[in-house]
């Protein structure tokens, strides 16, 4: 039988820097002690990831594994709060490693310069517990769902556009994955949108909040449920969602 | 009369309204109700063979019409239908 490798002690310094969250009911030592022994994949550290990955940062994840290419651009700034104007025509992947080690040196980040596809999807999630789906484009999604219902991992599944935002967490054989609501991709799906920085920052501080959630097991997760935001008018709507027994990807787990 | 919920995606096609009333008993008589309003939904939201799209998921009262009667899912005059496109990240 498999055991789990215990849990890493604190230091008096993270006992300090952690000191808010474990007075959380539920939280204490224990739920920091799991999240330093933690890894989380994100896929694409734009205006959603980035933010995801800072907040976990802060809360003192153990590991990052992050994949995103190319160089900064002008555009990237109204939201990709990991990236500065220093940084623009130079790569994403080094302007977010340094900005995350600043806040949180003691991180192990894993950095990438390549957008996750099928053929490295495998490789990257192996490499994590949960992994977090913020790419722009259905291709990476949908690479990124096989992988974590062929690992078994859990999917925090978050998106956006203009001022609504859409989140739900996927547990492969226990909840809907990615495939059951969405079996093929948009035609009219556009990689460049119109959204507001501060939405992508809404979405993403709850996805930091469900992984956080998943690695200590405090509260409840979205676990068939999709939380959808309309932050124009400031509405949320809860969505009762189920696995389709149908689905391409995932109907074979029990 | 029900209402629906329009996401942003396709508020170009209703030229800006984020809820619409519908004349309907049924969730597939709202939609033929709002494709008659406004015709630029018509291939948003479905296929040339007349099916909703796939990638379109239909809630009433944030219940999904797929665990319903699908669009023979019955709709009172104080229930809402949300429409929900995929979106992604960026």
């Amino acid at each position: 039988m498999q055991t789990n490798p215990p849990l890493p002690e604190l230091t008096e310094h993270e006992r300090a820097v952690y000191e808010w969250q474990s007075w959380v009911p539920g939280f204490g030592e224990l739920g920091q002690r799991k999240l330093k022994a933690a890894s989380v994949l994100i896929s694409r550290l734009g205006g959603i990831g980035g933010l995801v990955a800072y907040q976990l940062a802060a809360a003192g994840i153990g590991k990052l594994v992050l994949a995103h290419a190319g160089n900064v651009k002008p555009s990237d700034l109204n939201r990709q709060l990991l990236m500065t104007h220093d940084w623009i025509g130079k790569p994403r992947i080094e302007s977010i490693r340094q900005r995350l080690s600043d806040l949180n040196p003691r991180m192990e980040i894993v950095g990438v310069a390549e957008n996750l596809s099928e053929s490295n999807a495998e490789q990257l999630l192996s490499q994590a517990d949960i992994v977090v789906d913020c790419a722009p484009l259905f291709a990476e999604r949908f690479a990124m769902n096989a992988a974590a219902v062929n690992q078994r991992k859990p999917m925090i599944e978050c998106a956006m556009y203009e001022l609504e935002s859409q989140i739900t967490t996927f547990i492969p054989g226990k909840t809907a994955c990615l495939r059951c609501l969405v079996p093929e991709a948009p035609p009219t799906w556009k990689r460049q949108f119109p959204v507001v920085g501060a939405v992508s920052g809404t979405v993403a501080c709850l996805a930091a909040m469900e992984a956080i959630k998943l690695i200590t097991g405090i509260g409840e997760p979205l676990f068939n449920r999709m939380l959808r935001l309309d932050l124009r008018n400031m509405s949320m709507d809860q969505l009762q969602i189920q696995r389709c027994v149908d689905c391409s990807t995932c109907r074979h787990l029990q | 009369m029900p209402k629906i919920q329009i996401p942003a995606t396709l508020r170009p096609q209703t030229g800006g309204l984020a809820s619409v009333e519908s004349d309907g008993v049924t969730v597939g008589e709202l939609l033929q109700q709002l494709t008659l309003q406004f015709p630029e939904l018509e291939t948003r939201l479905f296929s040339p063979s007349g099916h909703v799209h796939s990638y379109i998921n239909l809630f009433i009262d944030g219940q999904s019409i797929r665990d319903l009667k699908q669009l023979d899912t019955p709709v009172g005059p104080h229930q809402t239908l949300l429409i929900l496109t995929p979106l992604s990240g960026g």
